[in-house]
């Protein structure tokens, strides 16, 4: 009940499952666009083809293939929705050739019209047709051929490798499905002119045919192209050697769906800083787009035997930031000290579960981290974990007992950071809609009102539009309060700055609470739903160092919410040990410099490895997966 | 590759079939014939099938529409009755692709079982008669509107005929399914019932089961195990992973079957059933992860076989709260590979299976003529999972075999052989053939069943380092080891006994020594086999032969039970069913 409850701890959308509905309705204007271009050009062709007008079907079809390349080159998901609806590539350039054909048929003479179909003309349609099929097969093959999907690689300059280019596959079939539909296009205008057809005939076919020249140069160059990339076992085999020159001792493995890229991001800053020799190996190339900076090479292994012929023998610990199922692929392979790093905060729910037992170790930010999974009683050893704290809260600038910060304030300045309100009513813990207006209304109508921030949850009004209202009411009467008060728009700044810029912050259940405790700052956090304050504090340990705001702006604890701001805002130093203590046991001991700290810790990690796991791995070399075709 | 060149074929002939009429006939039966073959070859395999069907399906498409074209009077009326026509048969192929994706979606995403009684219906599978049948809808609709084109009507009357005879013998029956999986309750409600029923029956042990459709032979090995145990604690076995075939790939029993897709459903399932307190996984892969993150189960790995090989023994395994291991051989070589399995995880448990083989083998007459068999491993899916001896010496082993006169050989590919590669599908069909060519036996994709018939009644067996070597050892007869795993260019025999102590009491050949597989044979044929060295192997592998094996799994499983009711609070279902 605790975990189910917990969850609403969770203050970012979990991510979705991607299907291929999503990808259909996630269509953007652009795709709108090319889609309606699409449909455009067919129709103009159409209607150029029905009244003979062959000027019109050129400029139809002109519309239609530009916008076809388009959407191969932009990747536009017009291409995966139109087939998801059965109307593949393939057909909408058939639907091209056809109206060519018609408006050939239309314009001919009926004589040549009657040599096109029963004289000896009447191999040209089938053999174009046959044409374009093989061009289209032909295509596919070389790029199975080729096969270098699920294998990308970065950063390996150093050791003789560029970066891996994307195969033009795509581009190229493109192209080279067009080309057919130019032969046939030139090829029945030039039967027809030999026929005695009309003089604008023969000009139609003399453009495509142009056109088609083109089209099977810039096949060609295309192909060669590829062929220079060589196969994928030869690609494997090059990365293979950068690798073994690299020598990598640690790898961040990362396999999460695409929307869960945040998860390694969330490390990148810390993995920067680290001074072994570190790889980033990624099981879904979907990442590769949304990734920090970084100077970490990086590697797309797509196949389980990727991972297996690309984890050299010189790595010594893995580090896992997630925990999906593609993670037994390198949890099989021996002599590896596997660390479950998680994604910045240890402590959710989501990431939380029996599983993890399978972890040599569990890297958790302070004790509470290991008290949750022990309370579990699921097999969890208390050797398993190593407590690191959060190099990610560096940012954060920490207060003195004195008062003093890194950032000094020019008055006192109380945040207001609210949650969303959940997927579920059930975990709800937005205190926006239900006490954001009278919280606002009550500071500004204090004798010497505080300096107020205010940065709504960019998932607000997700599900309640009262959450919009609200929002918009409190920006109004700060608005209207004619001070230096501030609404923080989305993404505008980020959330560590804005705890900085505060003395004081007000916020509800959420993981800002956690964060904020690095700052060792006073703290109120709303109760909107009146919960016995004993619940409260057992299901949300985060907050026991902080004063509880009830619904009506009352406390359970004695001082209501104008008393407590003015508490706070004094530094509230009686709280003081209590905070630090709540830090210490959510978040681990403060270190003068956390990046630092946890990179030693990895470094530790690579040496404990070592003593662990003393035999090197034997790694299979990469000509022996070519025994085994996918 | 063979499909696609099949329907480019297809593709040409169709082309051609323009010049004259009959040959339109001719080439739509074909194409219907080559779909139907092909989709029913790739049953196992139902995204290939579909591959076909989608591709079959196109060029059907296209080669109709360039017919109709063709047959086009340049008349103004005409035109406009073409271009009705073009519209018709695109909104058809149209109708046939939401058709399609309608039935195989909603069947495919669909929680289902068998063997429960559950107040919810289950989605009815339309393959692999869909299949086919889908892909020929554009071939029927073509036919009639030929004949309304052209002037020597009668082929294409024909041809509507016949085609229209088929959409009612195979669409009707396809649309009833449409229908039905259309009206089945949403995927909540049928998987609330599910869990409803279950909880009726109130099963204490939970088989997670996924794999490829050849590899089913690792849970059918454990079926009489767990019949027996379904007598004394009910056991439900759950497939998942969008592997629906194990419904037929399973032995037939009466004990439920259950097939969710997703780690969501997987942990609503647990959830709802509290009196599940024991997982056994017969297999090491990725997709346990659903069930194993899911709390309040105990998780016990139970394997299907015992071998030396590699992956036999690896890391991932720790994820088990326990690790049921055949012998002492098994439990050295978990500690000795210094992977993270602990001593307290491991627990002997004998191999309940291998009982039926040596009670064949007892029950077997010895043939005066001598049996050799050859039993390659499969290929694996990893390259340090890589055994087997086909590729590399299975050609010259066979050939020596089949060279004596004085033995009846039988070849005894392991059931997955093949499945990755097709190349080594390929050569072990050959070799198959010729075996049975030269009056020997082949057996391909036996059931344990079969293979403990061969096995029992084997005098020699040349094998690789495999589950077949370990059972083998039971009968203190000798055997013969090839040593061709991916490790083999770094080895010698000696490393090579000491990576696979179970080849320790057989002769050991090697690319280099194969040649002498004549001599090795007759010299085991020949001499009596070091019993007392088999047997000290066969306890150290497959447990103390005193006690009844199957016995010993069942008090196994009681102890795990005891364990978890002391141990862990128990649980009781969440008050809400709307969790989902």
């Amino acid at each position: 009940m605790a975990a189910r409850r917990a969850r609403g701890n969770d203050a970012t959308p979990r991510p979705r499952r991607a299907s291929i509905r999503s990808s259909v309705t996630r269509i953007s204007f652009v795709d709108l666009f090319l889609l309606a271009a699409q449909a455009l050009g067919l129709a103009i062709a159409a209607a150029g083809a029905l009244a003979t007008h062959p000027s019109l079907t050129l400029a139809g079809s002109v519309v239609c293939i530009g916008s076809q390349v388009a959407i191969t080159v932009l990747r536009s998901a017009t291409n995966r929705a139109l087939s998801y609806i059965g109307i593949s590539r393939a057909i909408r350039i058939l639907l091209l050739i056809l109206l060519s054909v018609f408006l050939e048929l239309a314009l001919a003479s009926a004589a040549a019209a009657d040599n096109l179909r029963h004289g000896a003309t009447v191999w040209v349609l089938p053999l174009a047709a046959v044409l374009c099929f093989l061009a289209t097969f032909a295509d596919q093959w070389r790029a199975r051929g080729y096969n270098g999907t699920g294998l990308a690689w970065r950063g390996f300059q150093a050791f003789g490798l560029e970066d891996s280019v994307g195969a033009p596959a795509g581009r190229a079939s493109a192209i080279v499905a067009l080309s057919p539909t130019l032969v046939l296009a030139c090829g029945v205008p030039f039967v027809l002119a030999i026929n005695g057809a009309r003089g604008d005939l023969v000009v139609v076919g003399a453009v495509a045919a142009g056109l088609g020249l083109v089209c099977c140069i810039a096949s060609i160059v295309l192909r060669m192209r590829l062929r220079a990339l060589g196969t994928r076992a030869d690609r494997i085999v090059r990365l293979r050697a950068a690798l073994d020159a690299y020598a990598p001792e640690v790898v961040i493995f990362v396999s999460a769906p695409a929307s869960g890229t945040y998860a390694l991001n969330v490390w990148m800053q810390t993995a920067n800083a680290f001074t072994s020799r570190t790889l980033i190996m990624l099981k879904e190339g979907a990442h590769l787009s949304g990734l920090e900076p970084t100077n970490i090479p990086i590697v797309f292994a797509g196949r389980a035997r990727d991972v297996e012929i690309l984890t050299v023998s010189s790595v010594k610990l893995v580090l896992h930031p997630t925990t999906a199922n593609k993670v037994f692929e390198i949890m099989r392979l021996r002599g590896l000290l596997q660390a479950f790093i998680g994604h910045g905060d240890s402590d959710k729910v989501s990431s939380f579960n029996p599983y993890s037992r399978v972890f040599d170790e569990i890297w958790v930010s302070g004790p509470a981290g290991i008290d949750r999974y022990t309370a579990l009683g699921e097999g969890f050893r208390t050797d398993q974990f190593v407590t690191v704290g959060r190099p990610q809260l560096a940012e954060i600038a920490t207060v003195a007992a004195d008062g003093s910060s890194d950032v000094t304030l020019p008055r006192p300045t109380v945040l207001y950071a609210p949650t969303w309100e959940g997927f579920l009513e059930q975990s709800n813990y937005s205190s926006l809609a239900t006490m954001g207006v009278a919280m606002v209304s009550a500071m500004l109508a204090m004798p010497n009102p505080p300096r107020i921030l205010f940065k709504p949850h960019p998932s607000s009004g997700h599900r309640r539009p009262d959450m919009i209202a609200a929002q918009e009411e409190i920006a109004r009467l700060l608005g209207e309060a004619n001070s230096d008060h501030q609404v923080f728009e989305t993404g505008t700044v980020s959330l560590y700055a804005a705890f900085n810029s505060a003395d004081v912050m007000i916020t509800d259940i959420s993981s800002v609470l956690t964060d904020f405790l690095a700052s060792h700052k006073p703290y109120l956090v709303t109760n909107p739903r009146n919960e016995p304050l004993a619940e409260f504090l057992l299901a949300f340990p985060s907050s026991a160092a902080g004063s509880i705001i009830d619904s009506n702006l009352g406390s359970q604890q004695g001082t209501d919410f104008v008393d407590a701001i003015a508490h706070a805002l004094v530094g509230d130093p009686a709280g003081r040990p209590a905070r630090i203590a709540l830090a210490d046991y959510l978040l681990g001991p403060v270190s003068a410099d956390p990046v630092q700290a946890f990179v030693d810790q990895v470094t530790a990690a690579v040496e404990r490895a070592k003593v662990r796991y003393p035999q090197p791995r034997i790694v299979p070399i990469p000509s022996q997966q070519a025994g085994v075709t996918g | 590759m063979i499909r696609r060149i099949l329907l480019v074929a297809a593709a040409v002939t169709a082309a051609l079939a323009t010049v004259t009429h009959w040959a339109v006939l001719l080439v739509a039966v074909a194409l219907y014939a080559a779909t139907v073959i092909l989709t029913l070859a790739r049953r196992r395999t139902p995204r290939a099938s579909g591959d076909a069907d989608q591709t079959g399906a196109a060029i059907v498409l296209s080669v109709a529409t360039g017919i109709v074209v063709l047959h086009a009077d340049p008349d103004p009326a005409s035109l406009w009755v073409v271009a009705a026509v073009l519209a018709l048969l695109h909104g058809l192929h149209l109708l046939r692709h939401v058709l399609r994706v309608l039935v195989f979606r909603r069947w495919r995403s669909a929680a289902d079982w068998r063997n429960l009684v559950v107040a919810a219906p289950v989605p009815k599978r339309v393959l692999p008669v869909a299949g086919p049948t889908l892909v020929a809808i554009p071939v029927w609709i073509i036919a009639p509107i030929l004949a309304a084109f052209d002037a020597d009507p009668i082929v294409y009357v024909l041809l509507g005929v016949l085609c229209l005879a088929l959409v009612v013998a195979t669409l009707v029956p396809i649309s009833r399914s449409l229908l039905h999986n259309l009206r089945m309750p949403s995927e909540a409600a049928r998987l609330s019932a599910l869990a409803a029923a279950t909880r009726t029956i109130q099963p204490e042990i939970l088989v997670h089961f996924n794999a490829r459709a050849a590899s089913a032979y690792a849970i059918n090995e454990w079926m009489s195990v767990l019949e027996r145990l379904n007598e004394t604690h009910r056991v439900v076995i759950l497939t998942v992973d969008r592997q629906p075939w194990h419904f037929d790939t399973i032995s037939s029993t009466k004990i439920p079957l259950v097939h969710l897709i997703g780690a969501e459903a997987i942990e609503y399932f647990v959830e709802q059933v509290p009196t599940l307190l024991l997982a056994l996984y017969p297999r090491d892969t990725s997709p346990n992860k659903n069930l194993l993150r899911v709390p309040g189960l105990y998780d016990a790995y139970i394997g299907h076989g015992e071998s030396d090989k590699a992956e036999a023994a690896n890391p991932a395994t720790r994820a088990f709260d326990e690790v049921w291991v055949a012998g002492e051989a098994a439990r050295s070589r978990y500690l000795d590979a210094n992977i993270g399995v602990r001593e307290d995880q491991l627990r002997i448990t004998g191999r309940p299976q291998v009982q039926a083989l040596i009670e064949l083998a007892r029950s077997t007459p010895r043939q005066e003529r001598k049996s050799v068999v050859y039993a390659p491993t499969w290929e694996g899916y990893y390259a340090d999972d890589g055994y087997s001896s086909l590729e590399l010496l299975g050609d010259q082993v066979v050939d020596a075999l089949l060279g004596r006169d004085d033995v009846t050989v039988t070849y005894l590919p392991h059931p997955a052989l093949g499945t990755l590669s097709g190349r080594l599908a390929r050569q072990s069909a050959r070799i198959a053939s010729s075996v049975r060519r030269a009056g020997g036996r082949a057996v391909l994709a036996g059931s344990l069943t079969q293979r403990y018939e061969v096995l029992a009644a084997a005098d020699l067996l040349v094998t690789d380092v495999s589950s077949d070597l370990v059972d083998f050892l039971a009968l203190g007869r000798p055997y013969i080891v090839l040593d061709a795993s991916w490790a083999r260019r770094t080895s010698s025999t000696s490393t090579f006994i000491e990576a696979n102590p179970s080849a320790g009491a057989g002769t050991v050949l090697d690319v280099d020594t194969v040649d002498t597989l004549g001599d090795a044979a007759t010299r085991a044929l020949g001499e009596d086999p070091d019993g007392e060295r088999l047997a000290e192997l066969a306890r150290r592998y497959l447990g103390e032969p005193s006690t009844p094996p199957l016995d010993r799994f069942l008090t196994e499983v009681d102890r795990a039970l005891a364990l978890v009711r002391e141990s862990r609070p128990a649980r009781t279902p969440p008050a809400t069913e709307a969790a989902r």
